[in-house]
């Protein structure tokens, strides 16, 4: 069975295609966003989504979020003495998706769609592609989240659609898409994006904003990464509070004090204008780069947590002179959109006549040196082969030649990236061919670079003199060395202690309480300490009644003091 | 059943208008074709859709109201005389004056505004606009005189008016200003230096540093930037080259007292590298105390690479024409009739008269086997043109080709482009008719160049270059190309041309401009005379 994955920053989702409808699969919770977190405890035993965020206030230090942030980089987080990566992280979270799947269908899937930003360069994507790996997902493709959306949106109605504007700002990445729909085909005209850029920058500048107001003593008595979790937890109740209301409340709880500010959606606004400015760049690139006038966009398509800000949506309709289109639910649509994807590549019913065409969203080319007009060298000079926004699949040659004389070998250095300097753009890998000596200038050697829909990219070196070739398929050195990986990661997993998942209410549960327990102070603390002692005796009694019982008793107790708490 | 040519036949449709009909017929194709396993045939399939397409647009703008078959083809022949009249008609339009447009929609850089209706909040921007251009231009000229303080103010209130709209505008006006604020202070560099900064922040200008797309006027603007930036470090006390710095500030020669006190490498490195980086700051040091200091060099330097700051250091050329050069090989002739593409062939030319073209395009020995070897896309619009020599003779289209492969061509490929050129506009210059204006416009359809037998022989040299080069199958992108020309070549192609500067500047940049075909000429000799040292992107614009 085939699934689509949205692997978010803040949330994930799962999604497949069925009766000819992408349909999303509720959690253990039976909601259909878990949160992509991680919370490991000493001993090994692990807790992932809901229960992770909870344990978030309590336990910063064993608990891991917003790793997409840092996938495709060698960084680690290190959890109650465990060691992981941002991809083993990203596996926990895809293995919980599993296992909704297999509890909803009784079918565990073996392959997955698996969403990526359009803006994430060639080693993110990688990366998330070995995620699904050390899940047990064959990845069958990844594709672009805005495309994915477009799906979403598209499909509703199958129509033609003029050329439209997906904005896609999430927790931790922002992409604008263009696309086209005619005859059943799904056509990206044009991707860019930002991916470092997305909710958590809101709710850090929102830190910044409050922290003055709060009482230092208390917080410069906390230690460094329970002081972050707290204040950015706080940021992202009192930013979601701000869509609704004109001010709100940032509260902290902190060594039993209660720190409070209120801060109002003018002053957010006015501190999160550096913000909303990068938000035009992207677009107005994506525009440039396939010739659309933005007044002849058919419509501008919200997607992502972010763009329910209305900080955002006011930006967003100054830009456009209009305002945005915001039916498709924002949270939903990029798995709906990888199911839909799913659907196409397993044959599912309906969706014989459509077809997806998308773009490469950065340029690709080597590194050169040039020699100038004054017989200096200049090295590291970016040489484009395919240009940005090229349709994809796609292959493009290029002819370059020695630049010394009795030149032995040339090695070509291939680079991603918009920086004319190739040290500012990302480096995929190196290829090295031998060149018969001659004088500089003599020998040409022919590079032809393939980029496939998954974005995989092939590099072929020839040399028409000698006839040698030499072939680099991007992935390969990395995936030698990360089948060897994928299996390392997977046993190292495999000793953490996942709850079984007919536990998963329980665990939420307890997180849940010890979440609320740390969030109140005086008589209301006490109150729901009595409960969770109460729940912890009923989960030691093992029946299943009972335990349901105590878990409804304290639901209700926690919906109240929620209620009554001005988070 | 009719045989098709590309892009029809490879959509498996007749040529039509119908941009329905062309895009069922590309969605058809593109269910059909696995494009993982079949990637050259997508990229084809693409450009049939795309040129298609082009095709259809261009129908419907010239042939309003004919029907649907006929393309307008027929008809494009009468339009394009038209314009080619008014044109001739604007050649003694009086004094250009380096003034930039007076409003910011107009700004070359701009997208045009297609309502002309001005909010209050509009016309405000405006009217701040026209301050702006009075301070930057004092009594309606350009003025390297060092701006005021009065001057500078008002200026700077007219900045912040001009980008708090910028920041309230929809995307297409905040555009239109930040490319208009660009040009502008490029132009007007240095009397613009107090403005850069604040607009600079305001457009995250400096973000676009270093991308392989920075539009020319900030590559321009943010090197200078940072060499405002580093001007103010330098003068910071803790900065490694203060005081090598605070030498060279010095006035009169260095003594050797001074030799001894300030490092030696130092002072070269500053030197070495404000005059890479940026040359503008030279004139804020003693020119003796430097060259005491360049004479005490004992490598040999590069003397004649020492950057003045003269005014006209870079111009903007505007190149313009590329755009009609993708379709002007289908046009009919004058007297042609029917609309070409949809005649029917006749058997189509014999090997030997196919070998017998190609032999005439590229010299003796070569044939269609060999173009075909070498660049397939090319042979297959060759084909054509020598099928049907009436839309496009083939050597003419061998030479738009080559003129259009600037777009992707590399040295040395691009200096022979640049010799082709430079051989062509010597013979169109030597015509008494408007062959040279047209060659200017990429158009070579049908015109006539008079070339001795050594430079026809020196021409399919050439040609071949640029066929193994393999760029002359590749599509022009069209659109309008912008580059920088270095003083030095500016001060050659003055003194080849023999033209004042004053009617040198806005040869180049006004299309219609009589003096364009001279000063052209004068820039490809004088870029042809220093032509190692002439950047790529020269090459490239010309």
């Amino acid at each position: 069975m085939l699934v689509g994955i949205d692997l978010g920053t803040t949330n994930s989702a799962v999604a497949l295609w069925r009766d000819g409808a992408p349909q999303l699969v509720p959690n253990a919770l039976g909601k259909a966003l878990t949160p992509s977190a991680v919370s490991v405890a000493k001993g090994g035993q692990t807790w992932v989504g809901e229960a992770a965020l909870d344990r978030m206030a309590t336990h910063p230090r064993d608990t891991a979020t917003s790793f997409k942030r840092m996938i495709g980089t060698a960084s680690t987080v290190t959890l109650a003495g465990t060691t992981l990566t941002p991809e083993d992280l990203s596996a926990m979270v895809l293995r919980s998706l599993a296992d909704d799947v297999e509890a909803a269908t009784g079918e565990r899937p073996t392959g997955a769609v698996i969403t990526v930003p359009a803006y994430f360069n060639e080693r993110q994507r990688r990366a998330t592609r070995r995620a699904g790996e050390i899940a047990g997902f064959e990845v069958k493709r990844l594709i672009n989240e805005p495309t994915a959306a477009a799906l979403a949106f598209g499909l509703a109605d199958k129509g033609d659609r003029e050329p439209f504007l997906v904005f896609d700002l999430g927790g931790g990445t922002f992409d604008v898409s263009i696309v086209e729909m005619f005859e059943g085909i799904v056509e990206v005209r044009a991707s860019a994006g930002d991916n470092r850029l997305g909710g958590d920058d809101f709710d850090a500048v929102l830190v910044k904003l409050v922290e003055p107001l709060l009482d230092a003593a208390v917080l410069d008595r906390l230690p460094a990464d329970q002081r972050h979790a707290l204040l950015t937890l706080a940021a992202e109740r009192t930013r979601r509070a701000l869509t609704a209301a004109e001010a709100a409340e940032f509260r902290v709880v902190a060594e039993g004090a209660e720190l409070i500010a209120e801060v109002t959606a003018e002053a957010f606004e006015e501190a999160a204008a550096p913000l909303i400015k990068r938000l035009r760049d992207p677009v107005i690139r994506a525009l440039r780069d396939c010739h659309i006038d933005v007044k002849t966009l058919s419509d501008i398509v919200l997607v992502g947590g972010a763009t329910r800000m209305p900080v955002v949506r006011k930006a967003l309709t100054r830009m456009f002179g209009r305002f945005p289109n915001a039916t498709v639910h924002p949270d939903h649509a990029v798995a709906l959109g990888a199911a839909i994807q799913a659907g196409l590549l397993s044959g599912g019913e309906g969706l014989e006549e459509i077809r997806i065409t998308d773009v490469a969203p950065f340029t690709l080319g080597v590194g050169t040196a040039t020699r100038d007009a004054h017989g200096r060298f200049h090295e590291d000079i970016f040489a484009p082969i395919i240009e940005r926004n090229s349709p994809v699949p796609i292959s493009r040659m290029e002819q370059f030649c020695t630049l010394a004389d009795n030149q032995k070998q040339v090695t070509f250095a291939i680079y991603q990236g918009e920086a004319r300097d190739v040290k500012k753009n990302v480096k995929l890998g190196e290829l090295t061919v031998p060149v018969p000596p001659r004088p500089a200038g003599e020998v040409s050697v022919d590079v032809r670079f393939t980029y496939d829909t998954s974005g995989l990219l092939d590099v072929d070196v020839s040399v028409p003199a000698t006839g040698t070739t030499r072939n680099l398929v991007i992935v390969d050195e990395e995936d030698r060395r990360s089948q060897q990986d994928v299996a390392e990661s997977r046993k190292r997993l495999e000793k953490l202690k996942v709850h079984p998942r007919d536990e998963a209410e329980n665990v939420a549960m307890m997180a849940r309480a010890e979440r609320a327990y740390e969030g109140f102070t005086g008589h209301v603390r006490e109150v729901i300490g009595m409960a969770l002692t109460e729940f912890k005796g009923a989960l030691e009694k093992q029946d299943p009644r009972i335990i349901a019982e105590a878990r409804e008793g304290l639901a209700r107790l926690l919906d109240e003091t929620d209620a009554h708490s001005p988070l | 059943m009719s045989r098709r040519r590309f892009p029809w036949d490879r959509l498996g449709i007749d040529a039509t208008s119908d941009t329905g009909v062309i895009r069922r017929a590309y969605a058809d194709a593109l269910r059909a074709t696995n494009v993982d396993e079949d990637i050259a045939g997508y990229a084809e399939l693409r450009r049939a859709r795309d040129e298609a397409l082009w095709f259809a647009a261009q129908a419907q703008r010239d042939g309003e109201g004919d029907s649907e078959d006929d393309l307008g083809l027929g008809s494009l022949g009468e339009d394009e005389a038209a314009p080619d009249d008014d044109w001739l008609h604007d050649e003694d339009d009086g004094e250009w004056e380096d003034l930039p447009p007076s409003s910011y929609h107009d700004a070359p850089l701009a997208p045009a505004a297609p309502d002309r209706t001005r909010s209050e909040a509009q016309a405000k921007a405006e009217a701040a606009w026209q301050r702006l251009l009075a301070t930057l231009y004092p009594d309606g000229e350009a003025s390297e005189a060092v701006m005021t303080f009065a001057e500078m103010e008002e200026g700077l209130e007219a900045l912040a008016i001009l980008t708090a709209r910028a920041e309230e505008a929809d995307l297409a006006e905040h555009d239109a200003i930040d490319g208009a604020l660009a040009d502008l202070f490029s132009r007007t560099w240095p009397r613009s230096a107090p403005f850069v900064e604040p607009a600079a922040e305001s457009f995250r200008w400096l973000e676009e540093s270093g991308s392989i797309e920075e539009r020319w006027a900030l590559r321009f603007l943010n090197q200078r930037l940072k060499g405002m930036r580093f001007h103010e470090k330098v003068q910071q006390p803790d900065h490694p080259l203060h005081k090598a710095w605070a030498e060279l500030s010095r006035t009169g020669p260095a003594s050797f007292a001074d030799r001894i006190r300030v490092k030696r490498v130092d002072v070269l490195k500053l030197l070495d590298g404000i005059r890479e980086r940026y040359p503008e700051l030279e004139s804020h040091l003693d020119p003796q105390r430097v060259a005491s200091w360049d004479n005490g060099r004992t490598a040999p330097g590069d003397p004649g690479i020492v950057p003045r700051i003269i005014r006209g250091l870079f111009i903007v050329l505007l190149v313009v024409g590329l755009p009609r050069l993708i379709g002007s090989w289908y046009e009919p002739g004058g007297e042609a009739s029917s609309p070409p593409i949809m005649a029917p062939d006749s058997e189509g030319p014999s090997e030997a008269e196919l070998d017998a073209a190609v032999a005439e395009i590229f010299g003796p020995g070569v044939g269609m086997k060999t173009v075909e070897a070498e660049d397939a896309a090319f042979a297959r619009e060759l084909r054509a043109a020598i099928a049907r020599p009436e839309i496009a003779r083939p050597l003419d289209l061998a030479r738009m080709k080559a003129l259009a492969s600037a777009e992707v061509a590399r040295r040395p490929t691009l200096e022979a482009r640049t010799e082709l050129k430079a051989m062509w506009l010597t013979a169109a210059r030597a015509r008494p008719d408007d062959t040279c204006r047209k060659l200017m416009d990429g158009n070579l359809r049908g015109l006539t160049l008079d070339l001795s037998k050594a430079d026809r022989a020196r021409e399919q040299v050439l040609l071949r270059e640029l066929l193994v080069a393999k760029v002359l199958g590749h599509m022009p992108k069209g659109g309008e190309v912008r580059y920088a020309i270095p003083g030095w070549l500016v001060a050659d192609t003055l003194r080849r041309s023999g033209l004042p500067e004053k009617r040198l500047v806005p040869a180049f940049q006004q299309t219609d401009h009589p003096d364009r075909c001279t000063a052209e000429a004068a820039l490809v000799q004088a870029v042809r005379a220093g032509l190692a040292k002439v950047p790529d992107e020269v090459l490239r614009g010309l």
